[in-house]
């Protein structure tokens, strides 16, 4: 599902993450890692948002020759999500689902799971953190991802979002869509087997 | 507490404008040699004493700079980062007004200078009341300002300056249009200001032209203003790589990107070529007209697509503008400015293509 060629990220002369050659099956895997081992810099990576040496592959997707397909199914939702303020949330979210085309239903089912309609219509400046963050996990799983890559979902998220979340793992996993989760909380996305991605090293090792 | 203010307020505010005070220092000091210079300049500071016209326009000019540098604290003061501030309310009121009011002489010393020049020119010239009313109500906009900022920190709770309206606010809004709702949204304060130094400098061009607009004083005068909106390129981008970064992870074409640079800034022109085709349709061709916008537009993209250069920071970020600007004025000397659009848009796309995909902010600007 997910294939990292020779990948290697640096700043400057400082290394921060390297990995030879590695292929990941599908599932939703747990991402850990110290504070500053790289996680957000190795996710960032493969959704495409800063630039690495070496190549990644998702679903037989190459990153850097098809970039439209490839970002079409790997969606991101950042631990502390950087979103325009004087944008509404319902802004954001049709962007999303047009450019990520979104199955008919889908943007309200999730509004309505993680409780984002009640404010989507009001300007992003005026969130909470917690807001933010739950509109940008709704924005994390719009259109037809294979792969979604979740930075510390959970902190920030008050306690019943947190299960719905968690269902919703479950949801999109049993569908075949794999997740990488960093989280220094634990998650239990139900009677699904997780398995584990350490950063050691300056590389990933599963386990 | 003074230097943590000049350290925090006022080395910041000329950092963040150095862009604004070079393009300023240029139109005022760069235009004419050094003789020229000093006799307008002594013609204005005797007009500014002798004709109450020249002394209102000076107030209004300083007036609108004294708002910049008001907003500019205000959301200093408003930006949680700037909350250790709010310890200033523990300072009794006198050296609280004190400390404020030094700041905002700081923050005015580029007019405050200009102003004593023109009171001594004025009293040396014989002119004792209008330079006196120059010199008070320099005074005034500072201890005002200093009020307001005292206001602001003893009244956190109140929301003292009036919110300026947002444009557009509830409509729908179209991807392509985002970078256009951050500029009238966010930078509202530099987007109103360039388009009312866009109209003054316009304006004022047409009333020293009353009997033929001269088309290369227009060609000059645009890219000036191209120059001046130099700084929008700037914020766009960091918006752009910042709030708008998820946009790197969607599925969009890289032409599509591009279109949307394009339109931002061909509707950012929008005022001034209105002004051109309304004002200047018996001197300016259309065509010379259109290639002025399509320069404003490609000559803005260019700049936008220099940030993605690696190691491009702020100063050489102006350096390449102001070396651009100089090199446009060879090309507006044959007033042919086909080939000058054309090696502008090549280079945005050249430079779009090789760096727009391995940029990465650094961590220092997030």
């Amino acid at each position: 599902m997910l294939v990292f060629q020779e990948y290697k990220k640096s700043y400057g002369k400082q290394d921060i993450i390297s990995i030879g050659n590695l292929a990941l099956e599908s599932g939703i895997y747990w991402l850990r890692g110290e504070n500053g081992t790289g996680k957000s810099t190795l996710m960032k990576s493969i959704a495409g948002l800063i630039p690495f040496k070496g190549n990644i592959t998702v679903a037989g997707l190459n990153i850097r020759k098809q970039r439209r397909e490839y970002t079409a199914v790997v969606n991101y939702a950042e631990a502390e999500p950087l979103l325009p303020g004087f944008l509404t949330g319902n802004d954001l979210i049709s962007f999303y689902a047009d450019a990520k085309n979104a199955p008919e239903g889908q943007v309200e089912h999730l509004c309505e799971l993680l409780g984002v309609s009640n404010f989507a219509g009001n300007r992003i400046a005026t969130y909470s953190s917690g807001m933010a963050k739950k509109l940008s996990l709704v924005l994390g799983f719009i259109g037809n991802p294979r792969l979604v890559l979740l930075d510390e979902p959970l902190i920030t998220l008050d306690t019943a979002s947190v299960e719905v979340l968690q269902r919703l793992i479950n949801e999109y996993a049993q569908r075949g869509i794999s997740f990488i989760v960093s989280s220094h909380q634990d998650v239990h996305p139900g009677s699904l087997v997780m398995k584990h991605l350490y950063i050691r090293n300056k590389t990933v090792e599963p386990e | 507490m003074n230097r943590i203010l000049t350290r925090a307020i006022v080395t910041q505010f000329y950092k963040i404008n150095t862009g604004f005070f070079l393009v300023l220092f240029l139109i005022l000091f760069g235009l004419l040699n050094g003789k020229a210079m000093v006799e307008m300049h002594m013609y204005l500071m005797q007009e500014i004493s002798a004709d109450y016209r020249f002394l209102l326009a000076a107030m209004v000019i300083w007036l609108l700079y004294s708002i910049k540098c008001v907003l500019y604290v205000h959301k200093e003061l408003r930006n949680p980062a700037g909350s250790y501030l709010y310890v200033l309310r523990s300072v009794a009121d006198g050296r609280h007004l004190r400390l404020w009011s030094l700041c905002q002489f700081q923050l005015l010393l580029p007019v405050t200078i200009y102003t004593c020049l023109t009171a001594a020119v004025g009293y040396s010239s014989g002119h004792y009341l209008y330079p006196t009313l120059f010199l008070l109500y320099q005074t005034g906009l500072c201890i005002g300002a200093a009020f307001i900022y005292r206001d602001t920190i003893n009244n956190v709770w109140r929301q003292v300056l009036p919110a300026m309206p947002g444009i557009m606010r509830g409509m729908r809004k179209p991807p392509y249009t985002f970078l256009l709702y951050y500029a009238v949204h966010m930078r509202k304060g530099t987007f109103i200001g360039l388009k009312l130094l866009s109209i003054i400098l316009l304006q004022g061009m047409v009333a020293a032209n009353q009997v033929e607009i001269n088309k290369e004083s227009v060609a000059i005068l645009m890219m000036f203003l191209i120059a001046a909106h130099s700084l929008l390129p700037l914020y766009f981008m960091r918006h752009a790589e910042t709030r708008l970064a998820f946009v790197r992870n969607m599925p969009l074409r890289d032409v599509s990107i591009l279109l949307t640079v394009t339109f931002t800034y061909a509707v950012v022109f929008l005022p001034e070529i209105t002004f051109l085709i309304l004002n200047g349709r018996h001197a300016l061709p259309p065509l010379v007209v259109a290639e002025l916008y399509a320069v404003a537009v490609s000559q803005s993209m260019l700049y936008t697509m220099l940030h993605y250069i690696p190691r491009m920071n702020t100063d050489r970020y102006m350096l390449v503008v102001l070396s651009l600007f100089f090199a446009t004025l060879l090309f507006l000397a044959s007033f042919d400015l086909a080939p000058l659009l054309g090696v502008e848009l090549l280079l945005s796309v050249i430079l779009f293509v090789l760096f727009y995909r391995k940029y990465e902010l650094p961590a220092a600007s997030l």
